[in-house]
């Protein structure tokens, strides 16, 4: 296997790494020299490619955004080549944005090889915190205002507490845990919806989920089902308003009508003719 | 000549105030802020709606005829002029549809300038973040169509990190909507292709927006080095050390003298180079940056740091460096924009390549950089008097750009290819890379129309551009 970490320039603030590495391996290799891809924290055996192909997200997003904002390159296997799909610098805007649409694409246009990062320096580690108990509301209205770099809610049996990675202890009575127990979470779904809609959502589904863990700067609640056979009265709620939802076992969005259908399966043609990777399960 | 039943049909849709057709209003349409290039649309047509916009273009299908988006026409590489097409005016679409506080969400039509959307959710603290230096005239739509930067990009990315979705004409005129109101996607993100995508692949029609939050305390410095190599090596180490600045711009010498004698902004004019440095967040995280910033400093700076004490100061400051390229008007009577982008480690380096390629072409060239970004724009000064000095300045600015792929870096950071740099494209892509983006431009545009002549090399581009030139110069 390639080195996790094929090129490194701290000066430059970016890594190139290997599509194959886990983040755990690349993300201790980096902090060598205090810098890190602010992106998850993930499942420890999840590959760079994998969070490239599924635009995973965990709760760092909520200060740094998602993964399209530090990507800032890929070697792209296609068929019987490969290609860069960007430039390793800090901004190009010469050409169409290809390393972009490779993000949440399933690898379906094609097997990330290597990704090439922007860094984030750090002077102190970022370390898992828990709160106190708490309701929704409270959490929700604390999240809100929170300045942290990584934020999450998460409903155990009835009570909420807030998740947070930061370099140093936060108010509203933290304390340092191991989030392992709270990482084996299996949710079913996973909900979009504006960040204000977020109370109000799980107003609408609490009956039916066993818990929740809810991102809420990116509107995102993923829940855990209390029967499978609730998935059609959940699909239901999802058709009002602006909500999407999406199977969170392989990432599939529940199908809607969709005007650019045929665009997307064009699309995938122009990368992969003879459908040699993944179907996007959207177009399947 | 424009088809008549094509003229014809026009005024069935529209009235005539919004139709331009005579030659010398044209020929207001004729440049964008590239001045060494232009071309004579043969219409200019002012939609006030998505619905119009589709219209006209229907209508440039059914007759064959290509068409180009314009906003407030402040590109920088031709990208909004059109040889003899359609050029499709949105400067009328400037409503702000929606402003959705809670969400921190705007949904604009591309007619918006910049500026005014952050100065109609500044009293809730949220501001629109990329802030090209044109902010003032410059439209989103403009700023989506490029992928715009300006001096935060450094901390808050590039236009493209804020754009949620948007509403699009293609150019066979049908209207889709590319994302949406929230903020996680999962499947092909067209938005991205479409942000960055020069008009080429349809009209932008409605951009769903993300505001920033707005930091608490934001302090500004001004350091200056009698030696611009040290300015550059300060900028790795900062940045190395673990602060991320709001900004870290750079201006040399030239640059310098320009603004001290445009406007007096504060700027050593004993100094070989400045950098204009600005940390935001929290208070106590801004004092803490600034305590490292100053102590890094130290190391490098030739004047003691002139540090912003209030708000008038700070503008000060910035209207220096916002207003330095215009500033190089007063030392020659023309210069060509550059827009290059290295990796920041490189910076010294580079900038050393510049000086000496300005040397060999006997050309002044003054630097500024979004440093921080490693996107580097050399001002090379000329007289359009000087057909030889014109000549060299294209040639200067192609080879300022080749140095900047032979460190590994981009043609453009921020001002896009347009028609300014197609033809080095194969210098930075491979033939499977431009064909790629190629058949992306043909899956969405088959019949070539949407703003043709831009992005992808054609056969004697060059040639094209020269032609262009010639007639904003000698004609």
């Amino acid at each position: 296997m390639d080195n996790p970490v094929i090129n490194h320039h701290p000066a430059n603030l970016t890594a190139t790494v290997s599509g194959d590495a886990t983040i755990e391996d690349i993300q201790e290799i980096l902090s060598e020299n205090h810098q890190f891809i602010p992106i998850g924290p993930f499942d420890i055996k999840i590959k760079i490619r994998e969070a490239i192909d599924f635009n995973l997200l965990g709760c760092l997003n909520h200060k740094f955004g998602t993964i399209k904002k530090w990507l800032l390159n890929t070697k792209l296997e296609m068929k019987n080549e490969m290609i860069q799909t960007g430039s390793n610098v800090m901004k190009n805007v010469a050409g169409y944005d290809i390393t972009g649409v490779l993000i949440g694409a399933q690898g379906s246009l094609g097997k990330i090889r290597t990704a090439t990062f922007k860094l984030y320096p750090y002077k102190k580690k970022l370390v898992p915190f828990i709160s106190e108990k708490m309701d929704l509301k409270t959490a929700i209205e604390i999240s809100n205002n929170f300045p942290v770099s990584g934020l999450q809610v998460i409903n155990m049996n009835v009570d909420c507490y807030i998740i947070v990675y930061s370099d140093e202890v936060p108010e509203y009575n933290f304390i340092e845990y191991n989030p392992s127990k709270i990482d084996n979470f299996q949710n079913d779904i996973r909900f979009v919806v504006l960040p204000s809609e977020i109370i109000s959502l799980i107003e609408k589904i609490e009956e039916l989920v066993s818990s929740f863990c809810i991102f809420p700067s990116m509107g995102i609640v993923d829940v855990k089902l209390r029967s499978q056979s609730d998935k059609g009265r959940i699909e239901k709620i999802s058709e009002q308003g602006d909500c999407r939802i999406f199977n969170i076992s392989d990432g599939k969005p529940i199908p809607r009508n969709c005007d650019n259908l045929e665009y997307l399966k064009s699309f995938k043609k122009l990368f992969d003719p003879e459908n040699i990777f993944p179907r996007y399960k959207f177009i399947q | 000549m424009l088809p008549k039943p094509f003229i014809k049909e026009l005024n069935n849709h529209f009235q005539s105030g919004s139709l331009i057709i005579h030659p010398d209003e044209l020929t207001l349409y004729a440049l964008d802020g590239l001045q060494l290039n232009s071309a004579i649309p043969k219409i200019v047509i002012l939609p006030e709606s998505t619905d119009q916009v589709s219209q006209i273009i229907k209508l440039c299908n059914k007759y064959n005829l290509p068409f180009t988006a314009r906003g407030a026409g402040t590109g920088l590489s031709g990208g909004a002029v059109s040889d003899g097409g359609v050029i499709l005016q949105l400067s009328r679409m400037n409503q702000i549809l929606e402003i959705d506080i809670p969400n921190r969400i705007a949904v604009v039509q591309p007619g918006v300038v910049n500026v005014h959307l952050t100065q109609m959710v500044r009293e809730y603290n949220l501001h629109f973040a990329p802030d090209p230096s044109s902010q003032i005239v410059s439209t989103i739509g403009g700023n989506n169509a490029e992928n715009a930067g300006g001096p935060h990009t450094l901390k808050y990315g590039v236009t493209a990190h804020h754009i949620l979705g948007q509403k699009v004409v293609l150019p066979n005129g049908s209207i889709v909507n590319f994302g949406d109101k929230l903020r996680y996607q999962n499947g092909f993100d067209f938005s991205s292709v479409f942000t960055g995508s020069e008009g080429t692949l349809g009209i932008t029609t409605e951009i769903i927006v993300e505001l920033t939050l707005s930091p608490d305390t934001v302090e500004t410095f001004l350091l200056s080095f009698d030696n611009y190599k040290n300015a550059a090596d300060m900028v790795s180490e900062v940045l190395e050390t673990g602060i991320i600045p709001a900004a870290l711009e750079f201006m040399d010498k030239l640059c310098i003298k320009a603004v001290e004698k445009k406007m007096k902004a504060g700027y050593p004019e004993n100094s070989e180079a400045v950098l204009l440095v600005e940390l935001d967040g929290n208070r106590d995280k801004v004092q803490e940056d600034s305590n490292l910033l100053l102590s890094i400093a130290n190391k490098y700076i030739s004047n003691p740091p002139i540090r912003a004490e209030n708000k008038k100061e700070k503008e000060n400051l910035w209207k220096g460096r916002k207003h330095a390229a215009g500033a190089m008007g007063l030392l020659a009577p023309a210069y060509y924009t550059n827009d290059g982008v290295v990796p920041r480690h490189c910076l010294t380096e580079v900038l050393k390549g510049i000086y000496q390629i300005g040397k060999n072409y006997n050309l002044q060239i003054g630097n500024l950089c979004h440093a921080g970004d490693g996107n580097i724009h050399p001002l090379i000064l000329y007289d359009p008097g000087n057909k030889t000095q014109v000549e060299k300045v294209f040639e200067c600015s192609a080879e300022i750009l080749l140095l900047c792929l032979n460190f590994g870096g981009s043609l453009t950071g921020e001002h896009g290819i347009g028609a300014e740099k197609k033809s080095l494209m194969p210098r930075m892509f491979n033939e499977t890379q431009l064909s790629l983006m190629m058949d992306i431009k043909n899956l969405f545009d088959p019949e070539n129309l949407s703003n043709p002549g831009k992005i992808f090399p054609t056969k004697g581009s060059c040639g094209e551009l020269n032609q262009n030139r010639n007639n904003v110069l000698y004609g």
